[in-house]
Parts: C-alpha cells; sequence; structure tokens
C-alpha cells in the first residue's frame, strides 16, 4: 500500500453555483451564438448527479458548437424563460411531479427535443424485483412502506421517461433497455472525468511515483453500503481464502457494510479496515493507497447497465483494478493488458497472482492510465457529446 | 388477569428467553417489541430450536424451525428468459471431498458446459467456496468452467426470509443431490421438472418417521426425473422400491488418479490402513467399525507392528484401540495431501448400513490399494476390481474378510495384477456421455 496525502485547493464541490451565475452563463453562451443544451436534475449530489450534469458542463465548456448548464427542479419556472433560445432539453433521472409535466409540456410546445438521461436501470418498474433485490432493499421489516417507496421512486422517474422524445444512457446495454421498452432514438455518453478528478489524480500519481508499496498488501473496496453487500457477496469467500493464506494482506474498506459471519475475525483481527465515506476529490488519495481496486458485482441486467466508472477512477491513480465481468467492465477492460475481469473462482487466483508479483503490474498500470485519459477525458469526450447533439437536432427537432 | 399476574407471566417469558439466548439478544428483544418492532432479523441462520412446551405457537413458526431444511428458496421472477443450471446443494466447502457433492458438481458442470448454460450453484448451509469449485474440477482432469456463480441463503432467518432473493426465470433448470433439496426446489422453480441425483438408498437413513415420509414422497414424485450414483442403486431401488427406476439412469463415476501406491510407496515402513468414520451420518457404521477393529487388533488380526492405522470423517473423537493405540486422523482439508495419502494406503475400511460401495473404497482401489466394505442387500461380488472385498457385519466373516484382505494387501504383485484388470472407469468422458443424453432428452 502507499501512503498518498497531498496538498491541494482543489474545489470538492465545484458545482455550488447561485441560479443567477448559472443563468449569466447561460445567457452569455446563448448571445455568443452556440447551441445550447439544458440538463435538469432534482438537487446537486456527488453522485449521479456529478457524472451526468456537472461533468458534462464542465467537458463542454471546450466545445466550440455546444454548450451545457444545468438546473435544479426547484428552478424550471427560470428555466423556461429561456425556452426560445434553447436547442435541447434533457432530464437527468429526476422522479415525476406536475410541476415537471407543465415544464415538458411547454418546451414541447416550442418544439424542443427532451431527453432522457439515466445512467442505471431504475426507469422501468418491470425491472422493480430485480433492482430492489439486487440493491438488498430489506422488504421484510415494513413492507407495505418499503414498496410503496421503492415503486413510487422508480415509477416516478418512469413517468417522466415516457415524456422523453430520446434517450442518453452510458453504455449499449443500458441503451438496449431503452430501445425495448419506448422504441425511440437512444444515444451513449459515457460517465467520465472531471478535470478536479484529473488534478487530484496527477498530484497522487506524483506522490506514489516517490514511493514503493509497503507491507501491508492492501486490497481496495470503495463501495462500502448496505446497497453493495450482495455485491461484495460474490467474491468474500475467495477474499477470505487470501486474506487466511497471506497474513499481510488487508481488505480496505470505504464506507460501512455489515460483513458476513465468516468475516467477522478478520474484522476483529483488524485485517479488515474501514473508513468512513469521502468527498470524491479525497477518494482519489484513497483509491491510490491501495494496491488493488475491488470492482465485484452481481451480474444480471440492472448490473450490466452500470457504467465503468470505478475502472477509470482507479487507472488515473495508477491502481489496478479487478472487476466482475459486466458488460462495461468487459468492454472497457482487456483482460490482462490495463486491467483484470474476473469470473466467479477467478479472483482469489488473479489477486493471488498480482501480490506475488507475477503479472508485470506497471505496464498493466501504464495502460490503464492512458487508456483511462484517452477514453474518458477531454476532446474525445466533447466529440462525443457535440456528435450526440448535433444527432438529436437533426433527428428529433421539429420546432 | 391482574397486573401483577400478567408481569410475572411475561417475565417468565423473559427469562425463558434469556436462559436460551443469554442477555444481551433479550434487552434488544423486549425493547423491540415495546417498540413494536420486528424482531425476525436477530435470529439469521439460527439452528433448528427445540420449541418450549409452555409456548404458544403459530404451526407456520412450528413447521419453520422444525423443518428448516426444506423451506423453499425465496425467489423473484424475472422475465428474462435465462439458459441457466441451478444445483442446489447444503454446502460447496472443504469436507466436499468426502459426501457425495463432488460427484453432483461434475455433472452439473458438464451438463452446462454441453449446452452453453451458466452454472448456479446454491448453497443452503453455508456459503459456496468457488475455489473448492475450481479445485474439484482440477482433481478430476475436467477443463475450468468459467460460467459458474454462486449462490446461498444460509442466512435466511426463521421464516426462511432472505433480502437477498434468487432470481428465477421460467427457463431455469434446477438439479439437487438430496431428497431436503428437491423440497425446496419443488416450491422454488418455475418448471416442474428438475433433476435429482440420488446418491444412496435415502428412506434407509430413517427410522418410520416425518423425515422418512416427506422422503418417500419425493422419492414417488412423477415430476422428478432421477439420476442414480451408481447402477447398484438404480437396480437396488428398480428391485425393491418400484420398477418406474428401471426408465432411468445410473451413472458410472470415473476415479481420477496421477498415481498409484502399487509403484509408489515401496519405500514404507508400516503398510497403512484407513478407515472411514462419519458418526453423524447414520448410514456409516461408525461404531460397528471402531467396534470390530479394536477386536480384531486384540485378536492379532491386524499387527500394530505391521499396519499404522487411519481415519478420516467429521466429528471425530479420538480413539484409543486395546490399551494404549492410537489411531491417526487424517487432515482432508489440504485436499493435494489427502489425495496423495490416498495413493499409500494399503487397505481402506467402509462399513455402511446401506446397499451402496461408499465413495472412499472406490477411491482407494482406483489408487491401487485394497479396499474390505459390506454388502446390504446388494451383489455379493463386485466386478468392477477384484481389489475389493466384501463381508457381511457378522463378527466372524468380519474377521475372516479382513485377514484376506490383509494378505491381498501386502501381496503387492497380486495387488498389481487385479489393479491392472480392474474395469474402473478413470475419465469422466468415458461415463458421463448417456447421462447427458439422458437429461437433454428430459429438457
Amino acid at each position: 500500500m502507499y501512503e498518498i496525502k497531498v496538498n491541494h485547493q482543489i474545489n470538492n464541490s465545484p458545482w455550488e453555483k447561485s441560479l443567477m451565475s448559472r443563468c449569466r452563463y447561460l445567457n452569455e453562451m446563448i448571445r455568443k451564438g452556440y447551441h445550447i443544451n439544458i440538463i435538469i436534475y432534482e438537487t446537486p449530489d456527488s453522485s449521479t448527479f456529478r457524472y451526468r450534469c456537472y461533468n458534462i458542463y464542465q467537458t463542454m465548456q471546450q466545445s466550440e458548437q455546444w454548450k451545457v448548464m444545468y438546473f435544479y427542479s426547484k428552478e424550471l419556472s427560470t428555466v423556461a424563460k429561456f425556452f426560445k433560445y434553447i436547442d435541447i432539453v434533457t432530464i437527468a433521472r429526476v422522479r415525476w411531479t406536475n410541476e415537471l409535466q407543465i415544464f415538458i409540456d411547454e418546451a414541447k410546445q416550442y418544439g424542443i427535443p427532451i431527453l432522457f438521461d439515466v445512467d442505471d436501470l431504475v426507469y422501468d418498474v418491470e425491472y422493480f424485483p430485480l433492482v430492489t433485490n439486487t440493491i438488498s432493499v430489506d422488504f421484510r421489516n415494513n413492507p407495505e412502506f418499503f414498496y410503496d417507496f421503492w415503486f413510487a421512486q422508480i415509477g416516478r422517474i418512469d413517468l417522466t421517461a415516457r415524456q422523453a422524445d430520446g434517450y442518453v444512457g452510458t453504455n449499449s446495454f443500458l441503451c438496449n433497455t431503452f430501445h425495448d421498452r419506448f422504441g425511440k432514438a437512444e444515444y451513449v455518453i459515457p460517465n467520465f472525468l472531471n478535470t478536479e478528478q484529473v488534478q487530484i489524480s496527477e498530484l497522487c500519481v506524483k506522490e506514489k511515483k516517490k514511493q514503493t508499496g509497503k507491507k501491508p498488501f492492501s486490497l481496495g473496496y470503495f463501495s462500502g453500503s448496505p446497497t453493495h453487500i450482495n455485491d461484495f457477496k460474490t467474491i468474500y469467500m475467495e477474499i477470505i481464502q487470501l486474506l487466511q493464506e497471506y497474513d499481510d494482506i488487508v481488505l480496505d474498506v470505504v464506507g460501512y457494510m455489515e460483513f458476513p459471519d465468516e468475516m467477522k475475525k478478520l474484522v476483529d483481527a483488524g485485517r479488515v479496515r474501514f473508513t468512513n465515506p469521502v468527498d470524491f476529490v479525497t477518494l482519489q488519495e484513497l483509491v491510490a493507497s491501495v494496491d488493488v481496486n475491488l470492482v465485484p458485482l452481481v451480474v444480471n441486467k440492472f448490473t450490466n447497465c452500470k457504467s465503468e466508472l470505478k475502472f477509470f477512477e482507479a487507472a488515473i491513480v495508477n491502481t489496478i483494478t479487478c472487476a466482475a465481468d459486466t458488460y462495461t467492465y468487459a468492454h472497457a477492460i482487456t483482460n490482462g493488458v490495463n486491467g483484470f475481469i474476473c469470473k466467479p473462482t477467478e479472483w482469489y487466483s488473479t489477486i493471488k497472482k498480482i501480490y506475488l508479483g507475477e503479472y508485470n503490474t506497471s505496464a498493466i498500470i501504464k495502460n490503464a492510465h492512458d487508456y483511462a485519459l484517452e477514453t474518458y477525458y477531454g476532446r474525445t469526450i466533447v466529440n462525443t457529446i457535440e456528435d450526440v447533439y448535433n444527432t438529436v437536432i437533426k433527428e428529433l427537432a421539429n420546432g | 388477569m391482574n397486573i401483577l399476574q400478567l408481569f410475572r407471566q411475561k417475565w417468565k417469558g423473559t427469562m425463558e428467553f434469556k436462559q436460551q439466548y443469554g442477555w444481551k439478544k433479550t434487552i434488544i428483544v423486549v425493547k423491540r417489541t415495546l417498540l413494536h418492532q420486528p424482531v425476525n432479523d436477530l435470529f439469521l441462520a439460527s439452528p433448528p430450536q427445540p420449541v418450549p412446551v409452555s409456548h404458544t405457537m403459530n404451526a407456520q413458526d412450528l413447521l419453520d424451525i422444525r423443518f428448516r431444511f426444506v423451506q423453499p428458496i425465496q425467489a423473484i421472477h424475472i422475465k428474462e428468459k435465462v439458459q441457466r443450471l441451478n444445483f442446489v446443494i447444503d454446502t460447496l466447502d472443504k469436507d466436499s471431498i468426502l459426501n457425495g457433492n463432488m460427484v453432483g458438481v461434475i455433472l452439473a458442470t458438464e451438463f452446462a458446459r454441453k449446452n452453453n448454460m451458466t452454472l448456479r450453484i446454491i448453497t443452503r448451509k453455508s456459503a459456496g467456496n468457488p475455489n473448492v469449485y475450481k479445485k474439484i474440477l482440477e482433481i478430476n482432469h475436467l477443463e475450468a468452467f468459467n460460467h459458474v456463480e454462486f449462490y446461498s441463503d444460509h442466512e435466511r432467518n426463521v421464516a426462511g426470509e432472505t433480502s437477498y432473493k434468487l432470481d428465477v426465470s421460467e427457463t431455469d433448470v434446477f438439479m439437487v443431490n438430496s431428497w431436503w433439496c428437491a423440497e425446496a426446489v419443488k416450491k422454488t422453480s418455475f418448471r416442474k421438472r428438475f433433476f435429482y441425483i440420488v446418491q444412496d438408498v435415502e428412506e434407509m437413513s430413517y427410522p418410520h418417521n416425518e423425515e422418512g415420509y416427506l422422503c418417500s414422497q419425493i422419492l414417488s414424485d412423477t415430476n422428478i426425473d432421477f439420476i442414480f450414483a451408481s447402477s447398484y442403486l438404480k437396480d437396488f431401488y428398480t428391485r425393491y422400491i418400484s420398477d418406474v427406476f428401471d426408465k432411468t439412469v445410473a451413472l458410472r463415476p470415473a476415479y481420477v488418479t496421477d498415481n498409484h501406491s502399487t509403484e509408489s510407496d515401496s519405500q514404507k515402513d508400516k503398510y497403512k490402513l484407513l478407515f472411514l468414520a462419519m458418526p453423524d451420518n447414520p448410514q456409516n457404521m461408525f461404531y460397528h467399525t471402531i467396534k470390530m477393529l479394536d477386536q480384531c487388533i486384540q485378536m492379532g488380526v491386524i499387527d500394530t507392528d505391521e499396519w499404522e492405522m487411519y481415519c478420516v470423517g467429521i466429528n471425530v473423537p479420538k480413539i484409543v484401540f486395546g490399551e494404549d493405540y492410537e489411531v491417526h486422523y487424517v487432515d482432508y482439508t489440504d485436499w493435494e495431501q489427502y489425495i496423495q495419502f490416498l495413493s499409500q494406503v494399503d487397505l481402506a475400511i467402509s462399513l455402511k448400513n446401506s446397499p451402496i460401495i461408499g465413495y472412499l473404497p472406490n477411491e482407494v482401489v482406483s489408487y491401487g490399494g485394497v479396499a474390505l466394505t459390506n454388502y446390504v442387500q446388494c451383489e455379493k461380488e463386485l466386478s468392477l476390481c477384484k481389489n475389493i472385498i466384501l463381508t457381511d457385519l457378522r463378527e466372524d466373516t468380519f474377521e475372516n474378510k479382513l485377514y484376506e484382505a490383509i494378505q491381498l494387501a501386502k501381496d503387492k504383485e497380486k495387488r498389481a495384477a487385479n489393479y491392472k484388470q480392474s474395469t474402473m472407469a478413470k475419465d469422466w468422458k468415458d461415463t458421463i456421455g448417456e447421462i447427458l443424453e439422458y437429461m437433454q432428452e428430459k429438457l
């Protein structure tokens, strides 16, 4: 493992901008003659909002054709004032409300194409059993409440999705589900890196290069939450065997989850260590400090829709990823070249070989780093988004 | 009832609970009860508990406690059509080398491989161990199979509920290797038909009790496609239970070995005698075995200057034969070492109350050793290999047959000749094809 703690002034919530400042930016870009896409989200957060709203806004500042700004549900009436200047409205995973419906109807009167953007299979009630089962929603205690809660979440997103003219997803697998459900146009914009992540990661890598990996050999799991317990359970027997076999391997978990009984001895012995959840900038330091980034997932239709972000975020801090064989990870990772795809029965042997130095890890780290920056940052992403927006205008605009 | 009486009654109930679960859990349960919060999740994976007679219990709760092992696997139904074989067993861990799970795992894997299916191994008593799965294929010289998943509901609560359920589609195919898993699958699978690998004469494990009844119901279920773990077993069922079993198939297990004892161990000081010791398995005649061995040592049938005695099994007490002859225990958890040990065994003894020869005698014989085992209503001669000697359980027969087995074990030339003439299958590819075709027809 590595001790990575860097001094920096990087903002860990760069999306916090007043409505006024966002309107000013929008106005300025409209005056300069750019095409405009407005993205609507409920309230800002460090997960979906960051990837699907803030990052797109930020990267499209490089575009010479398109500019993007994000707004929140409570700001719909302000956004509507811009309708006559807007080319596309994107609704990112917003739960349906009467106000949203009025907003969408009004945008359609202006002939503005409405896109629905989502990074998870959470928009179709048909997948309710699969989704809630995979994230381990426990219906045993107070079932009526939980059924109503989760059904309302997915059902409201579902109703929003139905209003759209086209769909944007993070990968082709997810987009195929749009096609099956709505039979309308669908487009891929992957999740990608923002500048703050790249900046902190460069500092981490610089620090990491000064060090040689120390013992213990650390396996990092960065999704420590009760909703990921089933994902973790797909590998825990193999991880237990590794930790039992090698005293100097530890499991570092960011977040909290209750581990199965079989792991309790290891937890008590300090071989499983917990860190509280951190902001996305600090997270890069933690990912940089481990030797292997673990991305276990239950493999099913729901998880095949998920993006490969845990791979590229580890790649830019020179950390090797071992990921489950889902659609996106299997597409992003070339096994043994820029990371590892592990099926059940392969986690133990793959990690053991990494630990024993039987792979050329420096080459894998470099390949992953280069691949992540080429594929998930900068001009490549700008081009992808421009292509999508231009196609949307061509195919869907009717105003 | 006045307040004092009510208090006394509640206090008594609480103290009974405390006696069973301790103070900590009692306080949590009392707190939750007062707050009208559910307590089911506190009893995850608890073993069946005797029900205190003073308690009034809901009928379903009683059944859940008594018959946890046949509880259905909780499922969600998915519309996606998946090509998947689900193999449901109690456990898949290091002790799988001693039970019949290995054969089932091999059959399930080869069927999934042949039909481009994913294999999902479902364990009900503990989490399945992926490394053990991999090892089973390795030691049987079978190609690795990567389309495998694991699911376990061993942490289900008393009512059989779990927050992570099994996703099941109408195309999911199920296979089991015990009648209790069959009972569970009946209420889990979309498809009515499923496969059951019968490993033994299951009914013989039970007196005429409730398990015996449930077991017999499963074995007469016309929706189940039975596969017998050996031709002897199929013959027994056909002859003594029902001729409908004549239409089923029997597996011919292969015994894959890398080396054998007639070549590898000429240097050792003493002969090695291994006996199977499974006191918790009702079909293993553990106590009869130690009684007979103790007698044979005292009578000099077994010369402890010539022979070292070993036993392998689960939950075995420390045994001393005669006055001071201690038995060595074989660690089966390191499979490489265990297999290495098997290849050095000269004589294995396994006594079962079953018409079926267990796996251990066949394994030892496949490595070139000699095995002594008993017959119950089955053929009195086995044509597989002359290094297997059959006895009955009577004292004099056993002593004579053991003497015969010892002489054979010491006669390396005869042992080697018998080994060469053995008709035991050595490669799964030679034996499994017919079963896979049968299963395909039943899909």
